[in-house]
């Protein structure tokens, strides 16, 4: 019991720092491990959330200029 | 064919491919622009964006959130890989109060680019964090820092900056998971 409540809190915590300054290379096999151990766990909703949040924080929007969207085609068709 | 562009995208239909940068592009490179050091950089990370939108939009699934939701968790979680394995900070853009303030409060305050209730939800769940609360949440998702960078920026220490990060989040989950209905 006690160690599932230490599991839970650890995944919550990489959850946390994957979806505000990212993880490192150990975190993230420590976090795929636990979701592996838990896959009831939501390991999205944190990112959706802050997704969220970034979007109304959103006061103007820059266009895409077209030679990236060119670009961007170009490598789809590869 | 019918359905949203990633659907579409996910069912094969090669047109919607235009229409998903079409419609998506800007954000994708707002989002790319503010957290490369370049336009070069931020080019490339819109490809590498849009490459991986194609391969995952089969995962999309609009009962948990709109697509735009979607496209920016996307976006951000490939924007900030990119940033930790350089080890760098997004772009040196000033913290701008104005920006920082939302328009909570302020009658004069913009309206979200992209509407829903999920936007709708983040805005309220900000409007009732304090003003503490609020900046370590804009600190860490908008200017992109780190803990430890906002620990340093807010003088507060490092538990508690998680600490208040993570009850930002998990109001806005809530509000998310009630589509914005709970006050």
């Amino acid at each position: 019991m006690a160690e599932r409540k230490e599991d839970l809190r650890r995944l919550d915590e990489l959850l946390l720092s994957r979806a505000t300054e990212g993880l490192r290379v150990d975190e993230e096999a420590a976090l795929r491990e636990l979701l592996a151990a838990h896959p009831d766990v939501d390991e999205h909703a944190y990112d959706r959330a802050a997704a969220a949040v970034w979007l109304a924080a959103l006061t103007h929007i820059d266009p895409m200029p077209e030679s990236v969207k060119r670009a961007v085609a170009a490598r789809a068709k590869r | 064919m019918s359905g949203s562009v990633l659907e579409r995208i996910a069912a094969g239909d090669e047109s919607a491919v235009r229409e998903c940068m079409d419609q998506y592009g800007g954000l994708v490179w707002t989002l790319a622009r503010r957290f490369s050091e370049s336009a070069a950089d931020a080019e490339d990370a819109s490809q590498e964006i849009f490459l991986e939108l194609w391969r995952v939009a089969a995962r999309f699934d609009p009962a948990l959130a709109p697509e735009s939701v979607f496209v920016t968790t996307l976006a951000r979680r490939r924007l900030i890989d990119r940033l930790r394995a350089r080890n760098r900070r997004p772009r040196a853009e000033v913290y701008d109060e104005q920006e920082a303030d939302l328009g909570l409060t302020s009658d004069a305050s913009p309206e979200p680019l992209f509407f829903g209730a999920e936007v709708a939800a983040a805005k309220a769940a900000l409007a009732e964090l304090n003003a503490g609360e609020r900046e370590i949440l804009l600190l860490g998702i908008v200017e992109g820092m780190t803990h430890s960078e906002i620990a340093t920026r807010t003088g507060r220490p490092l538990g508690t900056v998680k600490t208040q990060l993570r009850r930002g989040l998990e109001k806005v989950r809530r509000k998310l998971g009630k589509g914005g209905d709970d006050g």
